[in-house]
């Protein structure tokens, strides 16, 4: 879990708490958006705060929270590589992974149904398409920056401000075509 | 001199950009002043403030649990020379 004791020095302490611990709840919120599930989520920011803390000395103290996300993009791009050639070696383990999946489908579907009974807002939200939804939830939900957002997606900034306006033109047009009901 | 943003069209395509602060302080200026005279302009900007104030209407709720766990296991990174 932890680092080599040996390695720890107090500076090292003194600049993770400084630049890394204030920032944990942002940290979380943008692991929930990337990867879409409470456990990964938890998991990619504890491998975040271990990467980090071991890089702590080589950072320069500027826009901590951009260096962090940076690094969750760079830790979540591991783990994807990680997982995906188990799915080719071990025929069970994709049978399990399907089965999950399906399971997962089911949850998808029961939240369809939740959204039926939600706000037209909730709606608009979950019917856009995974790349534009994320760039709203960082943005609009989580009040990342533009630039903040493209560190956590490893996107440029001009996509992000394409792909966000785009989505909130298209959650326009969905919110005119099914307005909130009055009672 | 950048060419001044006084026209709907140029004041549209950048209205969310305004809106969520990214443009520099120049351009901020300038369309906010647009946003004054300009009816037209003034009421898209309403409609998208609102979308904004909707989906942040939206964010979950902090999960305190995890959270404190985290907290807890950034203690136990940092304190590792205290605890021998
Ligand atoms: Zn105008």
């Amino acid at each position: 879990m932890a680092p080599d004791a040996s390695t720890n020095t107090a500076a090292q302490d003194a600049l993770f708490q400084k630049y890394v611990i204030p920032e944990l709840e942002v940290m979380y919120r943008v692991a929930n958006s990337i990867t879409r599930n409470p456990t990964d989520a938890e998991d990619l920011v504890q491998d975040t705060l271990l990467r980090a803390y071991r890089a702590i000395e080589r950072f320069d103290g500027r826009y901590p929270r951009a260096w962090l996300l940076t690094i969750m993009r760079n830790a979540q791009v591991n783990r994807v590589r990680r997982k995906r050639p188990e799915l080719m070696k071990d025929p069970d383990e994709t049978m399990r992974r399907v089965a999950d999946d399906s399971v997962e489908g089911a949850g998808a579907e029961e939240q369809v149904i939740d959204q039926e009974f939600s706000a037209p807002i909730a709606q608009a939200l979950a019917a856009l398409p995974e790349k534009f939804r994320s760039v709203v939830e960082l943005v609009d939900l989580n009040e990342l920056t533009y630039q903040e957002a493209a560190d956590s997606l490893g996107i440029p900034v001009g996509t992000v401000m394409s792909r966000l306006h785009r989505a909130r033109r298209n959650i326009r047009q969905h919110l005119e075509a099914f307005p909130a009901e009055e009672y | 001199m950048a060419p001044k943003l006084n026209n709907c069209r140029e004041v549209g395509l950048r209205i969310q950009s305004y809106l969520d602060g990214e443009l520099n302080s120049d351009q901020m200026a300038q369309i906010s002043a647009h946003l004054d005279m300009c009816v037209d302009c003034g009421v898209e900007a309403d409609v998208f403030r609102q979308i904004k104030a909707d989906l942040a209407s939206q964010a979950p709720a902090t999960d305190d649990a995890a959270l404190e766990r985290l907290r807890q296991f950034s203690q136990n990174i940092a304190n590792v020379t205290l605890d021998n």
